[in-house]
């Protein structure tokens, strides 16, 4: 049961941390992230 | 080695960038598709091309936000060849930008595309005859075909070897009185400036035009000099004096000169006129009054398209995810674990996964509309209705890049000129239904109204239309009151779609969908999941309403109750501001459907047997997709409100605006539909 509970605490703080650092980036800037318009293969340069 | 790509709107340009890098950039048969600079690379013959997609512009005014970036790009940071693609059914409007390249005296290839299109329409072009007057190697390509690319790309190695092209050499003939003006703009810039990026006769013709912004660019030191200050007005005056219909007019007039001369040489015509195929399909798809019950036909056949022929593969992959749960339910064993990979993982991702066929046929179906030339022509039909809420066509681009999802829409306000436009437009544009949103749809209609699910969606979708006109009248003549600009709006020839394209556009949206799904909401999963299996009372699992997300779900639950909605539907209303996929995966999670692989009377998987079972009324359900139609839009959109606005003020109006009017809205359905007696 440790170590299933193991597994579940990884799992979650993973995920956590992911989203996390994702709507970091989101809000950093939003084409980079999942949206249909954008593919991360391509260097977006922003227009300063 | 830096290859820039420049051309009109529509002239094939991210096609050609496509093909040339393996890239995948959204492609469209509309102009403005490309909003921003985007870079990929090419190996050619041990040489790294670096190549840059510039915005579709028509000329190198700086008038608009595009020919700005476009011009600023070229002068400033000039690449080693510039790659002009030419749109071979439009030689004369698209040559027109070659003409100021010419002047500008870049390194030039010109890439003839579309070259296919010219050849049909009964045209030869004598290519290197064209390439002799102009100065700059022509070569016929066909970019969503892939030809012409090799020879393409050794001209841009040749130019770049060579570093120029002879296009400098080449001179358009203003006539005696210009000529005149600009020789002696051109012997005074020659004494006042030293190691000027741009040719003297360019800049002393972009100052007869009145572009006081390239002086400030390439010549700063210029703008206050006295002497210029004189010696312009005066040149100016007296051409104003000698051609009255203005400076502007007479400069375009000599470019096209110089254009139909070219082409008088070189482009022959093989058969007898006939009337253009395009401008017989659109005496119908363009009628003033067929066209938009025609355009209304192609959506609803286009949705009854989507929810019918998706519904096997759908039922497929349904089977498969329960399988799965099943499985591994039994494989593992029982506990925490268990739970978290079958109910939170499976069901969560397994919930949303089931509509990638949907989604695929939808995307399908918008990219033949698109590749086609069919979505110009919806733009041109709606037109008119964009001119009612103070806006004009050029809006209509943004919109229905809306479709697919808000964040490209919103960035795409950017070609439209006035702030005003802008703002009005990134306004509306959450309203227009996203794709993220059509799996909430396909699941809630599916489930609640299963024998007209099709019309269902189909009816949302012009909804959200009409509140995106509705709320656009509205803010135009309350907070951005204004007239709408005139605008001319291109109506790009029909084209058969490739199928190349058509599948490239369908792997892109599989991939990002499936790429969704293993990101962000497989981790959303995990994390409602989570709040849902917590607070543990003697190491047992709370009932669902006492978990952390059933508590706080009951929280906010006196907010929604008015329409009809479970705490579930309340919880999922609110993760879905991460990614609108989430409402969906969260309801997985919260009815625990992973290991659930029955089905009840009414067929269908395990979710909408779970939402059936949940008592909630199809009057909640509709009243539910419109609330999903209407309320806030997601992270990523709100984020790009936000930076296009530039304002949080009206980042946050926008976010405020849309939850009221989505409140309202499913509130009236709920009371309207009771006293109909449609349902409690």
């Amino acid at each position: 049961m440790m170590l299933q509970w193991l597994i579940i605490g990884t799992a979650v703080l993973l995920a956590g941390i992911y989203l996390y650092r994702q709507m970091r980036k989101t809000l950093k800037a939003p084409f980079c992230s999942d949206c249909a318009g954008c593919d991360t293969k391509i260097k977006n340069r922003l227009n300063r | 080695m830096r290859v820039g790509l420049v051309g009109n709107p529509n002239s094939g340009k991210t096609t050609l960038f496509n093909e040339l890098t393996g890239a995948h950039q959204k492609v469209g048969n509309w102009p403005g598709v490309t909003v921003e600079k985007k870079e990929g690379m090419r190996r050619y013959r041990d040489r790294d091309l670096l190549f840059c997609d510039l915005p579709g512009t028509y000329s190198l005014s700086a008038f608009s936000l595009e020919e700005t970036l476009v011009r600023d790009y070229l002068i400033l940071d000039p690449p080693d060849v510039i790659v002009q693609v030419v749109d071979g059914s439009n030689l004369e409007r698209n040559l027109y930008l070659t003409v100021q390249l010419i002047e500008l005296g870049v390194p030039l290839v010109i890439a003839l595309n579309m070259y296919d299109e010219l050849q049909a329409r009964g045209y030869q072009l004598d290519a290197k005859l064209l390439s002799e007057l102009i100065g700059a190697p022509v070569i016929s390509t066909v970019a969503s075909k892939g030809y012409g690319t090799e020879p393409l790309l050794a001209a841009v190695a040749q130019t770049a070897q060579a570093g120029s092209s002879r296009s400098g050499e080449i001179r358009v003939n203003y006539g005696l009185e210009l000529e005149k003006e600009i020789s002696a703009l051109e012997l005074w810039l020659q004494g006042h400036v030293q190691n000027l990026a741009v040719p003297l006769r360019w800049l002393a013709i972009r100052l007869l035009e009145g572009d006081r912004d390239a002086l400030l660019k390439v010549a700063p030191d210029l703008v206050g000099n006295d002497e210029r200050q004189k010696l312009l007005p005066r040149s100016q005056d007296r051409l104003k004096k000698l051609y009255p219909e203005g400076l502007e007019t007479l400069i375009a007039d000599r470019r096209y000169g110089f254009i139909a001369g070219a082409l008088q040489e070189t482009l022959k015509r093989s058969i007898p006129d006939r009337r253009e195929y395009s401008e017989k399909i659109d005496r119908f798809l363009t009628h003033r009054l067929l066209g938009m019950p025609l355009f209304l036909l192609f959506l609803w056949l286009l949705f009854q398209a989507t929810f019918r022929f998706g519904a096997a593969p759908m039922g497929w992959i349904e089977t498969a995810v329960a399988w799965l749960g099943t499985s591994l339910g039994g494989i593992l064993p029982a506990g925490p674990l268990n739970d978290l990979i079958v109910n939170g993982i499976i069901g969560g991702v397994g919930g949303v996964v089931v509509f990638l066929p949907n989604i695929l046929i939808l995307f399908l179906g918008i990219s033949l509309l698109e590749d086609s030339g069919y979505m110009a022509r919806a733009a041109f039909l709606m037109d008119k209705l964009m001119h009612a809420i103070g806006l004009h066509g050029k809006s209509f681009i943004p919109l229905i890049m809306g479709f697919g999802c808000g964040v490209p829409a919103i960035m795409a306000t950017r070609t439209l000129e006035s702030r005003r436009d802008r703002l009005l437009t990134i306004l509306i544009i959450p309203l227009i239904s996203c794709s993220a949103r059509l799996p909430v749809y396909i699941l809630f209609a599916g489930t609640f109204f299963p024998h007209r699910a099709g019309n269902v969606i189909f009816l949302l979708y012009i909804f959200g239309v009409l509140m995106a006109i509705g709320a656009g009248k509205l803010f135009s003549i309350s907070l951005l009151r204004a007239k709408g600009a005139p605008f001319v709006m291109e109506l790009p020839p029909y084209r058969m779609p490739t199928l190349r394209t058509s599948v490239r556009h369908m792997w892109d949206r599989a991939s990002q969908y499936l790429r969704k799904m293993g990101t962000v909401i497989l981790a959303a999963s995990v994390i409602v999941w989570f709040l849902g299996a917590f607070p543990r009372s003697n190491g047992e699992a709370p009932r669902a309403a006492d978990s952390f997300i059933g508590q706080f779900g009951q929280a906010i639950s006196p907010a929604l109750d008015p329409l009809g909605f479970n705490w579930q539907l309340d919880v999922s209303l609110l993760t879905g501001l991460v990614a609108k996929e989430v409402v969906v995966s969260t309801m997985g999670v919260l009815y625990g459907v992973g290991e659930d692989n029955s089905a009840d009377a009414h067929g269908g998987g395990a979710l909408p047997t779970a939402l059936r079972g949940s008592g909630i009324s199809p009057l909640s359900a509709l009243a539910f997709m419109l609330f999903v139609l209407l309320y806030s839009p997601c992270l990523a959109a709100i984020t790009a409100i936000w930076r296009e606005t530039g304002s949080w003020k009206w980042t946050l109006f926008s976010v405020g605006y849309q939850t009221a009017l989505a409140w309202g809205i499913a509130y009236a359905v709920v009371k309207i539909g009771s006293m109909a007696g449609l349902g409690p």
